[in-house]
């Protein structure tokens, strides 16, 4: 246990991920090892299939690593992954996917509700206010279908805000929006890390300019990570 | 179609294998539904032939012209193979009839004379013995005659023919029933057609020997042959085994050309269990066939399970050139592989069912269920190619649209807009409506190759009812749902699941309202069938009851009483609900004689069941308090009031038997009613009138039937009171017995069985389809639910939008099925009112399959339940994520 060194880290340590078995088999990642300390913004950077999108899922919890270890806040995360699908200490991680992946049957403010309400806030902030915050208060009672990649996107960062999560995982967030919107993302979440400082953000690009933005760049390659920069 | 296509159609359908399983299941029950209705209605067919044929005691009767040519050709007619028995008859008639009663004379009216040779009564069976025997020192009269004559066996009787005025003596040595009077007095040969006359009801029967010594002179003698055919000629159902008859019976015509003309009477009744047994397929096709379609259409929605994998394959087709006749070529092949294997399984799954079930009929043979194959096939290669390619080109057209920049328009479907669920009930109703004005229902043609003529109202009104009530539904529960999302908005933040699961519901209506219509109809087609069902096994029973008269009844022997000991026996037998006492005699109306039925109002329903339906223009209860206040009252047929022009509160004049002089007088009556059916009574006309009144008028000892109601086995009541009256001479009968004869009479098919089995099948699919539904959301809302756990929900909070639709699409079905389910069978049983006789009062309601029914669909939702939340459980939500 490392409580102590590892208070309010995510850590990956010696990850490696495959899939399939026998001739199929693909190691996504092997042994990565990476430390995300409150308040760092880490780019992974790396062509289609180098293992950055196996790394968020990993970290997030989504899937179990099939060798090493995750933690947070010092705790193993395939115990903690455990824990989540049985429904408990949910709200730490946001997820800020490619096609927003917002819940088609709800409107923006039913999502960003619904993600206040699965992180259990008592608080219950008003999904409006927080729609503002990303100057979609008059799209609230829009369905996903209704609105354009940009403003998806954007409410699904208005959801990571309701969450109030600690660790806000992106994966190719701008993927799909045009150079204008993309940066007007990238706004969005540096404006988030300003109100909230202790926020770790780990954001997986293969756009360069989009990885510059970041403090620290992790480069990815037939699942292995190597650090090229720092904040 | 480029035959490149066909190994990617066959790899996809490998690849897929849950689709292609559920899709195969799916077809392959809805397959079995239909194949197991097929040989089950097949083979009753042919046990309904050998139902009518054993009913029938005299096949067939040839006039000649004296006794010589009787006795040659019945000796010809009966070597001919297929024929068991010929006989020589000769019918001839008295002018009247005397018994000498001490000081007394009884006399009767005129009456018919049959004569017979020995050895008749065999295969020939054209009446039944009470008592007595048939024997060359006498003759045997018929029940109304020795009733009349009060004469008993061992009697001497006198026998006036035509004008004679001095009387022929001859001893009684039996006493019998006539069964079919009307066959053996009906006119024969050249100059017989016409309207018949009434049957005799008093017939001397007498071996040939005493009708050649003493009544040759009788006049109007008319020789006759009478012969049975060999049952085994008549096979498969009552049609075909008609056609077969006739042939029969034109080749021995044709043997002996200008010497015998066959009045075929077994061909009548052929004839009418021909056309029982459209009847019999009528209700198949309704209550049967949209199980059936249900079902089929359950194997689309298992094809709409993978919509998803069809898209990408489609779209993978599509860049590499595929067309619209490849696409559709592709899904044919898949659907003919699917059908095909759909069928396989289907048939023995059919025969094992039957088996299991025990309804395999005795006709099912080998040509049967090659039939029942071939349909079956058919239809399973129809199913498959429809599922398959339905889906195919549903999904090109999206895939189309799709690439063409098309945003799906989201508007109410074209039948809401139109109000076409509104307009399809009004019609249904307006029909229905018309049909119940009218008396229009499912006729019978009444010509000789008969074919059931049903009205095209008939079918319109539930086809309408179907349709309309299930898209009405559809906007009800579309707009509650909508109306319960607006009241729990969950836009403003919530510490609730509820306002979430609603406003998720609400936008989802389409697939939950298509889940709900599937399942409805399910459950209600299961519903309806329990209801018809059940009604159609309650009449059964009323029409055993009302033949017999009540659970036991106990008759005294030909013209006697039922002693005081013999009641008091029989009311002190355990078991007994209630008993009442009855007296069965004859009047005159006018010339017409009528059995008449002397009863205690008070007591016998309580000892019966009497119906509202057996009564016209009052209820059961009413019409027996009226005869219950006027002592003299009396209930008669309606044929009666029409002939005679009576009315309520109308004198009428009946002549009955004075026991105590033997003579017939006039009584005066006064009509307090009009009685249909009455239990033991005649179909024909007869009267009902009080027991006292009757004994005191008549002078006769006392009822000579005793109706007993039991809650105990009414076999086992029967034989105890029948081993209790044995030495009285009393027959003791009981409803057990009653029911097997009259079950072979209704329809001659037993529903009981094959519905058990359809509904078994209703549930099945019913339950099968509500967890089909949660494994459908499951899959369609996988990547929804993998971001739900993404942003940290809980799997129980997840699986809980699957519970609350499973929930409401349960519910919906539940309310659909039984508004739907009711009323259908209730218009079902108002169509095919011509099956059932007495009609009923009101549906049966079989609560414990109710109830079953509902433990299924609960059953149902909790398996999806516990299913879906593994399914979660075991989910690859990162895979789910990626796509």
């Amino acid at each position: 246990m490392q409580v102590a060194t590892e208070q309010g880290c995510l850590v990956a340590d010696a990850v490696s991920v495959s899939y399939g078995t026998g001739a199929n088999r693909v190691d996504a990642l092997r042994g990565v090892s990476l430390a995300f300390k409150p308040g760092s913004f880490v780019a992974l950077r790396g062509p289609s299939g180098s293992g950055k999108t196996s790394l968020l899922h990993c970290l997030g919890g989504l899937i179990p690593p099939t060798g090493g270890e995750v933690r947070w806040d010092g705790q193993t995360l395939s115990a903690f992954q455990l824990q989540r699908r049985d429904g408990r200490g949910a709200m730490a991680f946001a997820y800020l996917f490619q096609g927003g992946n917002l819940l088609p049957t709800f409107t923006a403010a039913e999502n960003v509700a619904f993600a206040a309400y699965v992180a259990g806030r008592l608080d219950r902030p008003d999904p409006l206010a927080t729609l503002d915050r990303v100057g979609l208060s008059h799209k609230g009672g829009a369905l996903p279908d209704a609105l354009s990649g940009g403003e998806q996107q954007r409410v699904a960062l208005a959801r990571a805000v309701a969450q109030g999560a600690r660790v806000l995982l992106a994966d190719e967030p701008t993927g799909q929006l045009d150079s204008g919107t993309a940066r007007s993302v990238l706004t969005l979440i540096d404006d988030l890390r300003r109100e909230n400082p202790q926020l770790i953000v780990v954001l997986a690009t293969h756009d360069a300019s989009v990885a510059e933005r970041a403090g620290l760049v992790v480069e990815m390659a037939d699942g292995r990570a190597h650090l090229t920069g720092s904040a | 179609m480029s035959f490149l296509l066909l190994p990617p159609a066959l790899r996809s359908l490998k690849h897929r294998w849950a689709r292609t399983l559920t899709e195969v299941v799916a077809i392959a029950a809805a397959l079995a539904l239909l194949a197991s209705i097929l040989l089950f209605v097949s083979g009753n067919l042919s046990a309904m032939t050998r139902s009518a044929a054993s009913r029938v005691p005299l096949d067939w009767q040839a006039s000649v012209a004296d006794q010589q040519m009787a006795q040659s050709l019945a000796g010809k007619v009966g070597a001919v193979p297929g024929v068991t028995e010929a006989k020589p008859a000769a019918t001839a008639n008295f002018s009247g009839a005397t018994h000498q009663l001490g000081g007394s004379l009884a006399t009767a009216g005129s009456g018919s004379i049959l004569a017979i040779p020995p050895g008749y009564l065999g295969q020939l069976r054209p009446f039944h013995l009470l008592t007595g025997r048939v024997d060359s020192s006498g003759v045997v009269l018929s029940q109304p005659l020795a009733s009349t004559l009060q004469a008993q066996v061992g009697d001497m009787v006198g026998l006036r023919l035509g004008t004679q005025s001095t009387s022929a003596p001859i001893t009684v040595t039996g006493i019998a029933v006539m069964d079919v009077s009307e066959l053996v007095f009906q006119p024969l040969g050249v100059g017989a057609s016409g309207a018949p006359a009434a049957p005799p009801t008093q017939v001397v029967i007498a071996p040939m020997g005493i009708f050649q010594q003493q009544l040759a002179a009788a006049p109007n003698v008319q020789w006759e042959v009478h012969a049975q055919v060999n049952r085994a000629l008549l096979v498969g159902g009552p049609a075909d085994a008609q056609q077969k008859l006739a042939t029969f019976r034109h080749t021995v015509e044709r043997t002996y050309p200008g010497e015998l003309s066959i009045a075929d009477n077994l061909d009548a009744a052929l004839g009418v269990a021909a056309e029982q047994a459209l009847y019999g397929q009528a209700i198949f096709i309704f209550l049967a066939l949209p199980g059936v379609i249900i079902a089929l259409w359950l194997a689309y929605y298992a094809a709409t399970s993978g919509a998803d994998d069809e898209r990408r394959e489609l779209a993978l087709l599509r860049t590499r050139g595929a067309l619209r006749a490849d696409v559709a070529g592709g899904a044919a092949v898949q659907g003919i592989l699917i059908g095909a294997l759909a069928t396989l399984i289907a048939l023995p799954a059919a025969v094992l069912a039957l088996s299991l079930s025990r309804l395999a009929p005795d006709g099912m043979g080998g040509g049967t269920l090659v039939r029942t194959g071939a349909m079956v096939l058919l239809v399973g290669l129809a199913a498959g190619i429809g599922a398959r390619l339905g889906l195919a080109m549903l999904t090109y057209r999206a895939a189309v649209a799709g690439s063409r920049g098309k945003a799906p328009v989201a508007r109410r479907p074209l039948w809401a807009r139109l109000y076409l669920d509104v307009v399809a009930l009004v019609i249904s109703a307006a029909v229905f409506g018309v049909d119940r004005v009218t008396g229009l229902s499912a006729v019978v043609n009444p010509d000789s190759n008969p074919t059931l003529a049903l009205s095209l109202y008939s079918f319109l009104a539930p086809a309408l009812l179907w349709i309309g009530a299930t898209l009405l539904l559809v906007r009800i529960a579309s707009r509650m749902v909508s109306a319960g999302a607006r009241r729990l908005p969950a836009a403003q933040g919530s510490n609730r699941l509820l306002p979430f699961l609603m406003q998720s519901a609400g936008r989802r209506t389409r697939s939950v309202s298509r889940a709900a219509i599937l399942i409805g109809l399910l459950l209600s087609f299961g519903v309806s069938l329990g209801l018809f069902s059940a009604t159609y096994d309650q009449q059964g029973i009323a029409d055993a009851r009302l033949t017999l008269g009540s659970d036991v009844v106990v008759t005294a022997p030909p013209n006697s009483a039922l002693g005081s000991s013999t009641l008091n026996t029989v009311a002190t037998t355990p078991g007994l609900q209630a008993t009442s006492k009855l007296l069965h005699t004859y009047a005159y109306v006018g010339p017409d004689l009528q059995d008449l039925y002397g009863i205690d109002p008070a007591s016998i329903a309580r000892s019966t069941q009497l119906r509202d339906s057996y009564f016209t223009g009052a209820s059961a209860a009413s019409t027996l308090k009226a005869l219950q206040q006027r002592r003299d009252g009396v209930l008669v047929s309606a044929e009666t009031i029409k002939d005679y022009g009576l009315a309520n509160g109308d004198l009428v004049r009946l002549r009955l038997l004075d026991a105590s002089t033997g003579q017939y007088r006039v009584i005066d009556f006064h009509v307090v009613g009009i009685v249909k059916e009455f239990p033991t009574a005649p179909k024909d006309s007869f009267l009902v009138a009080n027991l006292p009144y009757i004994l005191s008028v008549s002078h006769v000892a006392g009822p000579n039937v005793d109706l007993i109601s039991t809650n105990a086995n009414p076999h086992a009541v029967a034989a105890q009171i029948q081993s209790a009256v044995a030495s009285s001479g009393a027959t003791v009968r009981d409803i057990t017995g009653q029911l097997a004869l009259t079950s072979s009479s209704l329809t001659a098919v037993s529903l009981a069985g094959i519905s058990r089995l359809e509904e078994g099948f209703g549930i099945a699919l019913a339950v099968a389809a509500t967890v089909l539904f949660a494994g459908l959301t499951s899959i369609e809302r996988r990547r929804e639910f993998a971001t739900m756990v993404a942003i940290g929900a809980r799997l129980r909070t997840v699986a809980s939008f699957v519970w609350t639709e499973t929930t409401v699409v349960s519910l919906l079905a539940l309310a659909l099925s039984a508004v739907l389910g009711s009323v259908l069978a209730l218009m079902l049983v108002t169509i095919l009112t011509h099956v059932f006789d007495p009609p009923p009062d009101a549906l049966a309601v079989p609560w414990t399959f109710l109830g079953l029914l509902v433990a299924a669909v609960v059953a149902g939702a909790v398996v999806s339940a516990v299913m879906t939340l593994s399914v979660l459980r075991r989910a690859d939500l990162a895979a789910a994520l990626r796509e």
